[in-house]
Formats: structure tokens, C-alpha cells, sequence
């Protein structure tokens, strides 16, 4: 549901698609007719040409996350998404030259690289598209390492679904399943960067209580994060329930009282509890995974209390330079707690904070919502005195 | 030598009174355009003045203004984006701090010109200290009459730098994660809500009065072939006197961090960024424009005593840390890239390591979503052209490290 966009356009053009104007495009030299709003990836199909994807899936809103699709334009200096690219008259279009191979081919690498593998002795990897697609790309082990590859323990607490997250590779075909054909908004996106992940509510282990038995999600999952539990009944198939769609949110204005609402819980009881989210999830008529999903996007946001005092020391290249290593040692033995630590007193939240645009007072920090800049560590002590 | 036409009223006004910013002249260019100039005319004048993006990736700013124009909907939105987070960037900051009526009678003659009823300013959370500031400012021009026509709305960020890339933003204000959207289709044409929207940079909305005022004539005579009028820049790092300063487009590196801040002994430095490009101390003539080097205007200069490697490693931590998550090279890549980094800084690379940054790069600039990822391996690129023999040194000497050890 975060996606949104482009999708919009595409469908109505495609119901206006008689009164339209056929445009001429090239894909791999093969000279193509389409109508306007049709993406690059139908396009393709209705050539014959076969462009890999994972985190597309026809049923769904293209969300342009996975970047297999990728295909060249002529006169682009960037690929481009097939999945949510609208074709355009005169395009020239490449979908396997060696600049896009090798793209693709990094890409799935980073995938592969990413989650905890290996999945040589799964013996599930046989379904897994993401194998499929290293395969047919001839990729072999990844060339590339990341310190902590995405780790789960996995969930089998539901007797329907078992959810194994360290074979994510968050396409988020789960949680348009969910919202666009169930209905039902059971899983969304929380937390940021490579920390993000597929949540259930507030990131609880999926269960009984929350999920019941469609399998939507498990038939869209493109790898073996989501499976049937092993004693899950025989039901084929689940049934979409399209007529309870809830309204889109595109639409939906009242949505964007959200962040100015959990900012304010923030401020008055130091953090975004459960309760509250539970609350303005309802009031606002979104999924409880919705709103810890933006809680957790912002880094001024937490769902856990902090102190009375947030002392946000700045951490970046201007501050560094100028020391402000030495001035965040000072205030840990000043109120004595590391980053991300609060004070037994509850006094004190101490955190790192990315550039908060005092680089011309640097080494700078913030003391809830004031500068405190030209640090030293004599000044610490002084102004730590203030509160 | 500056040259002050962003910063015209920074410090001879007082910020928080109406009355002496319409002693300088103020909210005569909104006069000028509703009584003298038709909307189309005005976004003439600001397309023909060559006004480019402020905010780093240079987009023409009256052709913004002509699509939005364009488009048949019921609704329109202004946004102003005043959640700098570029490493380094602090000229908003010090805009909003000395001159809020400028940018509130540009957002005024904006939403006009492009028929908006209502508009955004998305301030950052770092900057909450500036809220009252600028809502007194929205509040006092909104009781002298200037803000009939337009509903100004201050919101404000919660701590993620991706808010400040324009498609973030928008999922921001609708309250949705701050995360990437692809383009097409451009905001413009279906932004906000669905809504043709505008995004506009603090700085590039600062031009906008004096545009119409003086004319595109008068600005265009300012700047570069391609990039016309001035920059405010932020200077920081290794140099004496840090602060904002405002130059002509085209004027030299050198003379920002030499002449005005003071630098000395500069091994290199960064301009626009995290995501900014690499000048080392030889390219110190570099001009400052559009067709060279510019970003956001965040300039961090760095002396000869660091260590490139490490700069290079909490760059990118920064990168990845901020990445939204959504895509696979931004999101992946930036953490494969910061293992590499992070292994270099400790002596610890290997032999394949280089070929490993400029592939990763690769991948992330042909195949990232939006524009932070696309850009985010910028400063590694430019390091490993400039400062190649510093990263091949510290892979041999790991590698010796490791057969003596």
C-alpha cells in the first residue's frame, strides 16, 4: 500500500486505452506497438520477451523495490524499472544488453547476500524465485558480504503459516496480498534501512489471534519466508476478498494527521506506546502494522520511553572533524550511559544523532530541542548543570 | 567576493516582525505579480531567468511550475522543502532564522502562479526551535491580507534525511513512511495525494521575489551559461571561519574555502554532501555551478591529516543508516559498500575489495529508486579516482598485516 502512484494513471488510461493513440517503441530491436500507460514489463510479455521479476506480481500495485526488472533506455543514463515505467513513443529499449546484466546480476547478489543463507541444503529453495532467477542469471556466490545478513528465528506459533523472515528479501508481495486481496492488513513495513522488515502488528510473531487462514500471502510469496504450517489444513486456495477492500489510502487526506499525532504522544509521554498506536490505528482506520511501520521510519520517534532529557549528539563528518568523539565520551561519563541508553534517574536519553545542521557550530549536539554548539568538554559539565 | 541576493534582508530585518521586512520592500513582488501579471507571465519570467533547484538535483524551476499549471485537477499543492539534511547543509536553517517573510511571500506568489490553494512547509524535526518563528511569520502575513488566495501549513519531519528527497516527503505529509517513489509519474504531474504538487527548495523560493521584481533579465545576467544567479553555500570542517555564505554561480572553490572560510592545508573536500562529489586540493579552481560541482551547497573541507578511508566509512554509514529500505541496491548495496569501507579502516581488506566498491557503485547508480541512492556512491567513486594509491595501499597492507600475523 506504500507504493501507490504511477499504477493510477496506467489504469485509467488503460479503461480510456480506444480513444488513444497506439505508440511505436523498439524492445530489443524488435519494433512494438502499445497503448499509452501500458509499463514496459506488459509490453515486453506481449512481445514474448521475458524480463525476470520478484517484487512485481500482475495482481498487485507496482512497488519498484526489487530492481531486477531493470531495462535499459536509450538515451537514459539510469535503467529503468520495467514494472512501473510507462512505455512513451519512440522509446528504444534494451532488456538483456550487458549493462543490464550486470545490474541485474549485482542485484541479485545483494539479495542473496543479504538474507541468511546458504539455501544449498533447503531443500524449499527449490520454489524460491530468487534461486531461480540466480540461476538462470548464472550468478554464483555473491561477491559481496554484509556484516549482519537479515537473521529471524522463525515463526511457527500460527497454526496456519510459518514465517521464516531470514528468507525475506522484502518484496512486500505479502503485504499488498494482504491489504489489496484480503483485506485484512495483517503484515506492513517497520523499522528503516537494512533493519526494515515485514511486521506483524507491533512486530509480534504471527499467530492464530491475528491471522486466520486464507494463504494469500503464501501463494504471492516469491521465496520460503512464508509457508503453510506443517499440520495447516488442505484449503487450496484462498479466497480474495476484493469487495472488502478498504478504501484506498492515496485518497484518504485524514492519513496525514498521522505523524503530527504520534509526534505529539511523543512529546508528551516520551515515547509511542502500544496503546497509543492501537488507538490511532482505529481512530484513523489503519492496520496497527501501518502505524508502527512510520513509528519505527523516524529516528525522533521511539516505542520505547527515553528520558526526560534526549541529548542528541551529532555524529557526522563536520562534527567529527572538529572532535565530537571526545565530546560524546564527556557525556557518557557525565550522566554515565551509552547511546541508545537512558538514565537510571529516567534524566537522561543519550543518542547519536545524524547532521542536525549546525556544522558551522560543530561539534554540536541537541538537549530536546535546543543547540548547544562550539562543544568542549568543560562546557558539558556546565551545561548539563541546566537541567 | 559575496554577492547577497538570497540573503539580501539576513540580519538588517527583524524575523519575527512583519512590519520591518515591508519596510524593505517586502511582499511588493506578490503586488507586482497579482496586479500586473498574469500567472502564466510570471512563470515565464521565472522560467526564462534560468532559476534552477536549490536543493541539489537542479530541476528547472519554472517548468516545475508550467507542468503543475497545466494539469486539470481540483486541488493543488505548494511544498517547500525546509528539511535540509544533507550533511553539512545549514543555509535554510539560516534563512528561516533571519528571514521567514521572504519565503512566505514566494510561497504566497508560488501557489498563485500555479493556482494552488494550499501549501506545506515540511521543516525538519532538528529545526523545531524554528517552528514559532515560522508560524508567526505565516500568522502575520496571513492578518495583513498577503495569504488570501493560499492556506499555508507548517508540518514537520521526525528525524529521517529521506524526507528531504521529494518523493519521501510527500509520503511523509500523507502520513505514510517516509520511503521512495518512482517517477513517472513526477510530482508535478501527480504528487501529493495524487494532486499535481510543487516542490520547491527554501533557497530556490528565495529567488522567486526578486525574480519578478527586477526581472529574468536581471538575474539571467548573474551566474554561468547554464547556471544563473547565485548559491548560498554552507562551509564547514577544516576551516577557520564556518558559516553561510552567498556567491555568484561560477565563482571558484577556492575562493569560498581559501579566500572566505579560511582553509588551509586542504587535502580535498566535499561538495553537496553525503551524496556530493569529491574535490581534491589540486581542482581547487573548480567553479562552483551547475555544470561542474554544486549539490546542495554543503561544502566540508577536509586538511591533509585525514584519512580518506575513514571520511569514506562515515560517509557511508551515515548513507546506510538513512537509507529508507526500500529498494534492494540502496538499501543492500550501501550496507555491502559499508562492510568493505569499514573493513579497509581497520586494515583488513582484501585484494577484490576495490573492484567490489566500483561494482557495487555501479549497480546503485544505474538501478537505485530515486536519487539518494542513485547518488550515495558518489564520494567513493570520486576517492577511488583521486585517491586510488590510498585504498590500493591499505589493501597491501593488510594483506601484509595478515601473512606476518
Amino acid at each position: 500500500m506504500i507504493g501507490l502512484a504511477s499504477d493510477q494513471i496506467i489504469s485509467e488510461m488503460a479503461y480510456k486505452g480506444w480513444d488513444m493513440e497506439l505508440l511505436k517503441f523498439q524492445i530489443d530491436s524488435k519494433e512494438m506497438e502499445a497503448f499509452e500507460g501500458m509499463t514496459i514489463l506488459q509490453a515486453a510479455e506481449k512481445a514474448g520477451i521475458n524480463i525476470p521479476t520478484l517484487c512485481h506480481h500482475r495482481d498487485f500495485i507496482p512497488t519498484g523495490a526489487c530492481r531486477v526488472c531493470v531495462v535499459e533506455l536509450e538515451g537514459s543514463e539510469r535503467l529503468v524499472g520495467s514494472c512501473h515505467t510507462p512505455v512513451a513513443k519512440g522509446m528504444a529499449l534494451h532488456t538483456r544488453s550487458p549493462k543490464v546484466l550486470k545490474a541485474r546480476k549485482a542485484t541479485i547478489e545483494l539479495l542473496l547476500a543479504a538474507h541468511t543463507g546458504p539455501c544449498v541444503m533447503d531443500f524449499r529453495a527449490a520454489q524460491c524465485d530468487l534461486h531461480k532467477i540466480a540461476s538462470d542469471l548464472e550468478v554464483g556466490p555473491p561477491r559481496f558480504h554484509i556484516k549482519k545478513p537479515r537473521f529471524y528465528p522463525i515463526e511457527d506459533a500460527s497454526p496456519y503459516i510459518r514465517r521464516d523472515l531470514s528468507k525475506c528479501i522484502l518484496c512486500s508481495r505479502c503485504i499488498s496480498a494482504c491489504n489489496e486481496l484480503a483485506g485484512k492488513g495483517v503484515f506492513g513495513a517497520g523499522y528503516r534501512a537494512f533493519d526494515s522488515k515485514v511486521i506483524v502488528d507491533n512486530d509480534i510473531p504471527l499467530n492464530k489471534e491475528v491471522c486466520k487462514d486464507c494463504y494469500l500471502c503464501v501463494e504471492y510469496c516469491p521465496t520460503t519466508a512464508l509457508s503453510k504450517a506443517k499440520n495447516a489444513g488442505d484449503k487450496k486456495r484462498g479466497k480474495k476478498m476484493a469487495a472488502v477492500l478498504p478504501q484506498p489510502r492515496l485518497q484518504d487526506t485524514r492519513c496525514g494527521n498521522l505523524l503530527p499525532m504520534l509526534k505529539k504522544a511523543q512529546s508528551i509521554s516520551r515515547h509511542v506506546s502500544a496503546k497509543f498506536m492501537a488507538k490511532t490505528a482505529e481512530s484513523l482506520n489503519l492496520s496497527v502494522s501501518e502505524v508502527f511501520g512510520v513509528t519505527t521510519f523516524y529516528s525522533f520517534l521511539s516505542t520505547r520511553p527515553l528520558g526526560a532529557n534526549v541529548i542528541r549528539v551529532c555524529k557526522n563528518l563536520p562534527c567529527y572533524l572538529k572532535g565530537s568523539e571526545i565530546i560524546l565520551k564527556g557525556i557518557e561519563e557525565a550522566i554515565g550511559i551509552k547511546p541508545g541508553e537512558v538514565t537510571r534517574d529516567k534524566k537522561y536519553s543519550l543518542e547519536l544523532a545524524n547532521c542536525i545542521g549546525a556544522c558551522d557550530q560543530a561539534p554540536a549536539m541537541l538537549i530536546n530541542q535546543e543547540v548547544y554548539g562550539d562543544l568542549t568538554p568543560r562546557k558539558i559539565s556546565k551545561i548539563l548543570k541546566q537541567f | 567576493m559575496q554577492k547577497r541576493i538570497v540573503l539580501k534582508n539576513c540580519g538588517l530585518i527583524d524575523s519575527k516582525s512583519i512590519d520591518s521586512y515591508l519596510r524593505r520592500g517586502g511582499f511588493a513582488a506578490l503586488e507586482k505579480a497579482q496586479k500586473f501579471m498574469t500567472p502564466e507571465q510570471a512563470i515565464e519570467e521565472v522560467s526564462a531567468s534560468g532559476l534552477l533547484g536549490r536543493g541539489g538535483a537542479g530541476f528547472p524551476c519554472g517548468l516545475k511550475w508550467k507542468i503543475a499549471r497545466e494539469q486539470r485537477s481540483d486541488e493543488k499543492y505548494i511544498i517547500c522543502n525546509a528539511d535540509e539534511g544533507e550533511v553539512g547543509t545549514f543555509k535554510d536553517r539560516y534563512i528561516l532564522e533571519n528571514d521567514p517573510f521572504t519565503l512566505i511571500e514566494a510561497i504566497a506568489i508560488s501557489g498563485w502562479a500555479i493556482g494552488a490553494g494550499k501549501a506545506f512547509i515540511y521543516l525538519r524535526a532538528e529545526y523545531h526551535r524554528l517552528f514559532d518563528r515560522l508560524l508567526n511569520a505565516i500568522n502575520q502575513a496571513g492578518r495583513k491580507g498577503f495569504l488570501n488566495h493560499l492556506d499555508i501549513e507548517l508540518r514537520e519531519g521526525a528525524g529521517a534525511y529521506m524526507c528531504g528527497e521529494e518523493s519521501g516527503l510527500m509520503n511523509s505529509i500523507e502520513g505514510l513512511r517516509g520511503e521512495a517513489r518512482y517517477k513517472p509519474p513526477f510530482p508535478p504531474q501527480k504528487g501529493l495525494w495524487g494532486k499535481p504538487t510543487v516542490i520547491n527548495n527554501v533557497e530556490t523560493l528565495m529567488n522567486i521575489p526578486q525574480i519578478i521584481l527586477n526581472g529574468s533579465s536581471w538575474f539571467k545576467a548573474m551566474g554561468t551559461a547554464r547556471s544563473k544567479g547565485t548559491k548560498v553555500f554552507s562551509v564547514s570542517g577544516d576551516v577557520e571561519k564556518p558559516g553561510v555564505y552567498e556567491l555568484e554561480l561560477g565563482s571558484r572553490l577556492s575562493e569560498l574555502v581559501c579566500d572566505l572560510a579560511s582553509a588551509r592545508e586542504i587535502k580535498m573536500v566535499q561538495v553537496g554532501g553525503a551524496c556530493g562529489r569529491i574535490i581534491p586540493v589540486e581542482l581547487i579552481d573548480t567553479p562552483l555551478a551547475y555544470e561542474t560541482v554544486l549539490g546542495s551547497g554543503a561544502v566540508t573541507v577536509f586538511n591533509q591529516t585525514r584519512d580518506v578511508i575513514d571520511v569514506m566509512h562515515r560517509n557511508m554509514k551515515f548513507l546506510a543508516e538513512e537509507s529508507c529500505g526500500r529498494c534492494t541496491p540502496c538499501r543492500d548495496g550501501s550496507e555491502a559498500m559499508l562492510e568493505i569501507l569499514g573493513r579497509l579502516a581497520r586494515g583488513e581488506g582484501a585484494g577484490e575489495d576495490i573492484g567490489a566498491l566500483e561494482d557495487l557503485s555501479s549497480v546503485m547508480t544505474l538501478s537505485a529508486l530515486c536519487g539518494l541512492g542513485q547518488t550515495a556512491p558518489m564520494p567513493v567513486l570520486d576517492t577511488l579516482k583521486y585517491f586510488r594509491k590510498e585504498y590500493e595501499s591499505r589493501v597491501e597492507q593488510s594483506i601484509f598485516l595478515r601473512t606476518i600475523g
